[in-house]
């Protein structure tokens, strides 16, 4: 599913969606507010990928836990030539879940230190 | 006096030139002269007109084509921008490939504009797009923006020409974008043409730019300049051509006979002659005297006169033919005029003191030295000026004297030829 969330904004580059304690229990993360988030950004908020491939003129990037997998497409963005979040897909695939699954994604990920 | 035309000098027939025909020739070299200068600057400025025309049209030829290649592009890819799911970015992108030309860059945009969120992506791109070439594809979208595509209300569609730099420094100088909307979002099918035929042609640059223009333009100047030139040389030859009066026609001479001062006032001006031009040439003056004594010997023999020639070494002088033949024909017309039955008319050719010369003498009797002066002889003195003139145009001069004997010498001094 291609899911873009209207009225997504983008914060700054530093930007964190998410509570900066580590210890914190998941919090969900809507997962409109990723459109246009840059790589680095992603990185930051959800961790490394588990998988990276190219896919057209970008990339896709796959996270996956037990609970759930996300997967995201950065495509270059015509303004700067930077690699930005395209698309998302979410398994499971209810919205409610979806963004308890991007939150659980982003602890496992700063447990994991990535 | 009987009519004389030298031998085989087409110019010596031709009639006196009146005074008027000289000055209108004067005249009229100025005038060709700019008349020739008004066409060279009409011609290229109509060309110029024609051409742009031209060029017009086939600019909008090659941008209608343009375009209507972005639209049959942006048809054909039309059903998988209606999917809108993250499967059909793979199947876009398989299909720009597959539609990869050489020479020609497609771009596919999308862009939501109804979410608000303002970023574009480049869904696919053939060949791939490098980072320096995002500038190029963001100065054609503006360009094609300006030339009617509406990317607000994804409506419209334009070809622009404009030679954008690529990153492989290449320049794309056609540029065509058609507008996709799909449910969502707007998609930008971006063209453009690289190719040489296209890098060659007038697209996205003055016509008169390009090389062909430019050798055209070399050439028409080289050929202003030949013409000119040419019409200078020939400008000096009339100066050579205008005393037409190498030798005097049966019409003033014979016939007409105008008075002298009537016949003197229509006259061409002075000639100056350049023996340095390169139709000046070595001639024998002792040959051309004995041809045209031997032409006339048949009438001074019915004339009831005689020759008597003498030339004994060739006498080489720098002229032309018919100013030599001009000066020897008046000569003898005007001592053969004053001569009597029974006469001696002698010719002489020698070099004297390194100097070729022609004495002609009459016989002594009516004294061609008298009539040259005399008021109803304007023939003889017509006669005797034009070998004077043409005997003074190859550097020489000529002397008449009138002997104790009453025999009228005329000697023309020639220069060494050098």
């Amino acid at each position: 599913m291609l899911a873009i969330a209207p009225g997504a904004g983008r914060g700054e580059a530093s930007e964190r969606l998410l509570p900066s304690a580590s210890l914190a229990a998941p919090t969900a993360i809507e997962p409109a507010s990723l459109i246009g988030r840059s790589a680095d950004e992603l990185v930051r908020n959800l961790g490394r990928p588990k998988q990276e491939m190219p896919i057209a003129s970008g990339m896709t990037w796959r996270y996956q836990i037990a609970e759930c997998s996300a997967s995201f497409l950065l495509l270059p963005e015509l303004a700067t030539g930077l690699l930005k979040v395209f698309s998302y897909e979410i398994a499971p695939r209810a919205s409610d879940e979806a963004a308890a699954c991007l939150g659980r994604i982003a602890s496992d990920g700063r447990a994991r230190g990535t | 006096m009987a009519a004389r035309v030298a031998p085989d000098d087409g110019a010596l027939s031709r009639p006196l030139s009146s005074p008027g025909t000289a000055q209108a020739a004067r005249r009229g070299g100025p005038l060709r002269l700019t008349i020739l200068l008004l066409i060279f600057i009409a011609v290229p400025v109509i060309l110029y007109g024609w051409f742009r025309t031209a060029d017009a049209d086939k600019r909008a030829i090659v941008l209608g084509t343009a375009q209507q290649q972005a639209t049959l592009i942006a048809t054909s890819l039309r059903p998988l921008l209606d999917r809108d799911d993250s499967s059909a970015v793979e199947r876009i992108d398989a299909a720009v490939r597959g539609l990869a030309v050489e020479g020609r860059t497609l771009r596919v945009i999308r862009a939501r504009p109804a979410t608000g969120h303002d970023a574009e992506f480049l869904v696919a791109s053939q060949p791939t797009a490098t980072a320096a070439e995002f500038a190029a594809i963001r100065g054609k979208l503006r360009e094609a923006e300006r030339a009617g595509l509406d990317r607000q209300n994804c409506t419209g569609r334009s070809a622009i020409e404009a030679r954008v730099g690529g990153a492989s420094g290449d320049a794309e100088i056609l540029a065509a974008a058609a507008l996709v909307a799909t449910p969502g979002s707007c998609w930008t099918i971006l063209i453009g043409w690289s190719s040489a035929p296209f890098l060659a042609s007038s697209l996205g640059r003055p016509y008169w730019r390009t090389r062909e223009v430019g050798v055209a333009g070399a050439i028409y100047l080289a050929f202003i300049a030949i013409v000119l030139a040419s019409l200078r040389g020939r400008t000096r030859k009339q100066n050579w051509a205008i005393p037409v009066y190498p030798t005097i026609p049966a019409p003033i001479l014979g016939r007409v006979a105008l008075p002298a001062a009537q016949a003197l006032e229509h006259l061409p001006p002075p000639i100056e002659l350049d023996l340095g031009a390169p139709f000046a040439e070595l001639l024998d003056l002792r040959k051309h005297v004995a041809d045209l004594v031997f032409q006339y010997h048949e009438d001074v023999t019915a004339r009831g006169l005689s020759f008597s020639y003498e030339a004994i070494q060739p006498a080489a002088i720098r002229g032309t033919r018919s100013l030599v033949d001009g000066a020897v024909i008046n000569l003898l017309d005007t001592v053969l005029a004053a001569s009597r039955p029974g006469d001696v008319v002698r010719v002489v050719v020698r070099t004297e003191d390194g100097m070729p010369r022609l004495i002609v003498e009459d016989g002594g009797h009516a004294g061609a030295f008298d009539a040259e002066a005399a008021p109803d002889r304007g023939d003889i003195r017509h006669a005797t000026w034009v070998a004077h003139r043409n005997v003074e145009a190859m550097g020489g001069r000529l002397d008449i004297k009138k002997q104790a004997n009453g025999v009228s010498r005329f000697v023309a001094s020639f220069p060494r030829p050098g």
